[in-house]
């Protein structure tokens, strides 16, 4: 199955996330959100990396604090997350080792703006297989 | 979701469950055809405290995450709540029109080469800094001023100012309430377009509805107008990302039950919700500078191109619109006149005639109210009226909302030459994003022809005029 689908929305772009495990749920919602801007063509080799931490309120929270940083860092830096990997995972706590490569948007213009990564719909769930992570972002 | 017919225009969502008062969407039965989540939404904003009348709709609605896009909602000063996912992440996303002396045979032979250089000289898309550079003292002197910065700046004209909504800043702005992230991302994006549904349009006046209007707002059948459509950018954005997750805090900790986490509010009395509206009315300056920087850059442009200045072009500002916003603002509710928090998301302020917040030259007619069409159709302006005032809190649409989502509309494009289609159809379209153009293509989007009609129909609006696109740039 493949790791991410779209999810159709009217006036903004919504993606369902599976995984087996939930550390792999977080890392591949990033690397979904990568395939999206960039159109299933993003940068592939890291430059330089960074360790990332972030805290939410919950699973759901989390989820949307952990995206909004890979955003940012993507957007206002243009260092674009290419290795994701998930080193400490709570509820309410991460830590990610992230391999970073710099984008050049006048030469590589991302397929889409996204403004905000939204709590609308947002999700985190078991199902038999795994994991599912819903997220709507605002394009 | 049931919906109640009340009359050709009109439709009740009637108060059920945890909702404190009634919907009502403002809708053709045609409209209602074509169901998504957006009622449903009407129904949750009507669920939060201290809403005043109803939770409301406009035909141009859809599905948005927390409030639909096209909602509008009151709510009471001290009992009601304040909600920035009932602005929006582009807060102060928005519209302004200018004019010119010039008819569409003096444009059409130049029409290229204008698209052309408007294209290079604007900076549009993901990406890209504009042209303005702007320290931190500046920054904040933006986010207080709003277009008056740039006017004084030697970007625009004084007499631009009245024609703006709130003279182009809003008062009680405090930059200090912004993250340095929200700072970071603003101060290269000053004078920038944007992408998605941001765009500058030359257009021209097709059809006068209401020859008073029209005099009044300096319009002309053939004349050339310029429409500009942007917000405030990734400031905007991080205002409302940094506030939801604020306020999504306190929700937690008050235990407040929201049918939707996107919901997430605060007492506008509340030293939060205050905090909020402070920051909220910071980002709208910005926006506010934007669209007077880029209609700055628009004057020079056409200047360059016609090789006349542009007092001699006219290039007047008509007026400059938000849809994307709160405001404390004072309306008659049930014989009462009462301060209230209007929440207008995807959704255009539309004052009725003898206004006083409305300047001079419109006061008699009703504010100027820009609605941008999709790229391929048309956009009108229309005016406010006393309907309006009574019962949508002064409001009205925005636009022509979406129809199909991103991923249908790329789908329903393959394999079609889009620019050729449009420029088939007489508009030139320059684009920097690839997916741009599929997304936006016009049957994605509702025929704002129709949208007009209901709030026409519904007497919340007059029509003025309808503009056709003749050139588009897209980010």
């Amino acid at each position: 199955m493949a790791p991410f689908t779209l999810i159709d929305h009217t006036a903004d772009l919504g993606l369902e996330i599976t995984a087996a495990g939930l550390p792999d749920l977080y890392a591949e919602a990033g690397r979904a959100l990568m395939a999206v801007i960039f159109d299933n063509d993003p940068p592939r080799k890291a430059s330089q990396g960074q360790t990332l931490k972030v805290t939410g309120m919950d699973r759901v929270d989390l989820l949307v604090k952990f995206l909004g940083e890979l955003l940012y860092l993507t957007m206002t830096r243009g260092l674009a997350p290419v290795d994701i990997e998930l080193e400490k995972l709570t509820d309410t706590r991460l830590t990610a080792r992230l391999g970073l490569a710099r984008v050049d948007f006048a030469e590589n213009q991302p397929a889409i703006e996204i403004k905000a990564v939204t709590y609308h719909q947002a999700a985190v769930e078991r199902t038999p297989d795994g994991w599912r992570a819903r997220i709507i972002f605002d394009v | 979701m049931n919906l109640e017919r009340i009359d050709d225009f009109r439709w009740r969502v009637p108060r059920t469950g945890q909702m404190r008062v009634d919907g009502i969407v403002y809708a053709s039965q045609k409209m209602l055809a074509h169901p998504d989540q957006a009622p449903q939404q009407v129904a949750n904003v009507a669920c939060l405290p201290g809403i005043v009348g109803h939770s409301l709709a406009m035909p141009d609605f859809h599905w948005g995450y927390g409030f639909p896009i096209g909602g509008v909602a009151a709510f009471d000063l001290n009992e009601g709540i304040i909600s920035p996912g009932g602005v929006g992440y582009d807060i102060n996303c928005g519209c302004r029109l200018l004019t010119t002396t010039m008819t569409s045979e003096e444009v059409t032979p130049v029409l290229e080469d204008l698209v052309k250089t408007l294209f290079n000289n604007i900076p549009t898309g993901v990406g890209k800094s504009g042209s303005v550079k702007l320290g931190q003292k500046d920054l904040k002197k933006v986010l207080r001023q709003g277009a008056k910065w740039a006017v004084d700046n030697g970007m625009g004209r004084p007499d631009d100012l009245p024609h703006i909504e709130d003279h182009g800043g809003l008062a009680d702005a405090d930059p200090d309430e912004l993250s340095p992230r929200a700072l970071e991302r603003g101060r290269p994006q000053l004078g920038t377009l944007g992408s998605g549904n941001h765009f500058i349009e030359v257009g021209r006046v097709e059809a006068i509805f209401d020859q008073a209007a029209a005099r009044a707002f300096g319009l002309f059948e053939n004349q050339v107008t310029i429409m500009i459509h942007s917000g405030s950018r990734g400031l905007g954005y991080q205002v409302c990302d940094d506030f939801l997750k604020k306020i999504g805090q306190h929700v937690a900790k008050t235990g407040l039950e929201l049918p939707d986490r996107q919901l997430a509010c605060a007492p506008v009395k509340s030293n939060l919700g205050q905090r909020y509206l402070r920051a909220m009315r910071a980002a709208a300056n910005y926006a506010y500078a934007n669209r007077q920087v880029l209609a700055h850059l628009t004057r020079e442009v056409f200047q360059k191109v016609f090789g006349r200045s542009a007092e001699d072009l006219g290039l007047d500002l008509l007026y400059d619109v938000c849809h994307n916003i709160a405001k404390i603002e004072t309306h008659e509710v049930a014989g009462e006149s009462r301060p209230l928090c209007v929440h207008r998301k995807g959704a255009t302020r539309a004052f009725g005639p003898g206004h006083l917040d409305l300047p001079d030259f419109c006061r008699a007619v009703g504010q100027p109210v820009l609605i941008p069409g999709d790229m391929g159709r048309a956009s009108f302006v229309l005016a406010g009226t006393e309907g309006a005032m009574a019962e949508t809190f002064g409001s009205t649409c925005h636009g022509a909302g979406r129809l199909m989502s991103r991923t249908q509309a790329k789908k329903s494009v393959r394999g079609r030459d889009l620019y050729a289609e449009m420029k088939k159809r007489g508009v030139i379209v320059m684009a920097t994003g690839k997916a741009t153009m599929a997304e936006e293509v016009p049957e994605a989007y509702k025929d704002v022809s129709e949208v007009v009609e209901v709030v026409a129909g519904a007497g919340i609006s007059k029509k003025v005029a309808r503009l056709r696109p003749m050139g588009v740039i897209k980010g």
